[in-house]
């Protein structure tokens, strides 16, 4: 602070509403001898003078009160403000209200469609013509993935659809295709299903094979990290 | 907005109950604030019944807008801000006793008789010529001068009852005082009497 500064200030330092930091810096120049003291007591008597209410100023009324208290049922208060909610109501700060809390995505949904706008009828008509094209969707879906039907995919003979296998089995990452098509035909069986997310497949053994000489053998590749029979349902 | 301050607290609680409809809360608040209500408006209006309209008009306003109140300001501040806003209102609806510095010229030369007692004026006789002095100021400017030494406002809560930068609020401060003494020159009185009348430096600077 300058001492320009701190003399703006002074009517204030006088009047004793200053902050500490800003007391104690006017103060410091006070007492330096840097600001004229003439001005100072200026400050002091306008101060005492506008402080005081003079004996020329009228009394205050106290019936004022009761005035203001008879009138004040004819009023209609504002609602509270969520500074005075939060003021009157400290935990319900940590709980989100209804407005705030995060919406689910289907009310999202419905929100951005202004669903709540839409007249009945029209609510009705788009809510069929949803109907109708999930319908269809799901027609031509599942009338393509009929059970056990065969399909080629990666070089290798993959069947969709609920199907039942014989062993569980994984192979290493490094393994390549030929070496795991060459496991599997040497013993007799194929992929029916996966890789699922884990990198499982399903494999079915022919019918003309023997089912634990499979296993041992597919235990033994150095390609197959896992393989189990499937539990009989 | 002083988060230690007891009255502070206080007046929150206060406001807070009254927007709930607590009429021991307004009464309350009321009989604190009431007196100083009254007095800033008639400051500004010089007229006894509509500084008690002033009065009862922002206290209803309290009543009604309570909840409104966002806790940005102290609450003092708040109705300060009102008081200053209706009583702006009741000055521009009525052109009652509040004069303009234009017309000082004229009443300095009323006064001239008066010039060569200036130094013989006793302390109270001197305050009141200031007080006189002060309702030659523009509203700004006596506002400044009335919210700081007769309200306690700091320059930063005039800055948010006035409505104005704090910066404007020091220029007012001293184009008033400015103002004053030239009005106290022309009324006869020297203010440069006032150290040897008062001695009061002394105690302002301790």
């Amino acid at each position: 602070m300058n001492r320009s500064e701190a003399e703006e200030l002074l009517p204030w330092f006088v009047a004793g509403t200053l902050d500490e930091q800003e007391m104690q810096a006017v103060k410091a120049f006070i007492d330096s001898g840097e600001i004229d003291t003439a001005e100072l007591a200026e400050l002091a008597f306008l101060n005492e003078s506008v402080a005081v209410a003079g004996a020329e100023e009228p009394a205050y009324n106290p019936q004022l009160l009761q005035r203001a208290m008879s009138q004040l049922d004819g009023v209609t208060q504002a609602p509270p403000s969520d500074f005075l909610d939060r003021l009157s109501n400290p935990d319900s700060s940590s709980e989100p209200d209804a407005e705030s809390a995060p919406k689910g995505m289907f009310a999202s949904m419905l929100e951005r469609l202004q669903w709540s706008l839409t007249p009945p009828l029209a609510r009705v008509a788009i809510a069929a013509q949803f109907a109708l094209v999930l319908g269809l969707v799901v027609a031509l879906t599942l009338g393509g993935q009929k059970g056990g039907e065969r399909e080629e995919e990666a070089g290798f003979e993959v069947v969709s659809g609920a199907v039942a296998g014989d062993f569980t089995a994984a192979f290493a990452a490094t393994a390549a295709e030929p070496e795991i098509r060459a496991l599997l035909i040497e013993n007799g069986v194929s992929i029916v299903a996966g890789p699922s997310a884990l990198g499982m497949y399903t494999l079915d053994a022919a019918d003309d094979v023997d089912e634990a000489a499979v296993l041992a053998a597919l235990q033994a590749s150095a390609i197959t990290t896992f393989v189990q029979p499937v539990p009989d349902p | 907005m002083s988060e230690d301050d007891p009255a502070s607290d206080r007046d929150i609680e206060l406001v807070a109950r009254i927007a709930t409809g607590d009429k021991r809360a307004f009464e309350t608040l009321f009989t604190v604030y009431g007196e100083r209500v009254f007095r800033y408006a008639h400051r500004m209006i010089s007229d006894v019944s509509r500084a008690e309209e002033v009065t009862n008009d922002v206290m209803m306003e309290i009543w009604k807008n309570a909840g409104k109140f966002e806790g940005r300001s102290k609450v003092s501040t708040w109705i300060l801000g009102i008081t200053r806003h209706l009583a702006l209102n009741a000055v521009r609806g009525k052109k009652l006793d509040t004069m303009d510095i234009d017309d000082a010229p004229e009443i300095a030369d009323e006064s001239q008789s008066a010039q060569a007692g200036a130094l013989d004026r006793d302390r109270d006789a001197l305050a009141r010529d200031l007080r006189d002095a002060l309702g030659h100021l523009s509203n700004d400017h006596r506002d400044v001068i009335e919210l700081t030494f007769f309200q306690g406002c700091s320059y930063q809560e005039i800055a948010e009852i006035v409505g104005c930068p704090e910066n404007t609020v020091k220029t007012r401060m001293f184009h008033a005082r400015k103002q004053l003494k030239e009005i106290l020159t022309r009324l006869g009185v020297d203010l440069s009497a006032l150290e040897i009348a008062g001695g009061m430096t002394s105690e302002v600077a301790s």
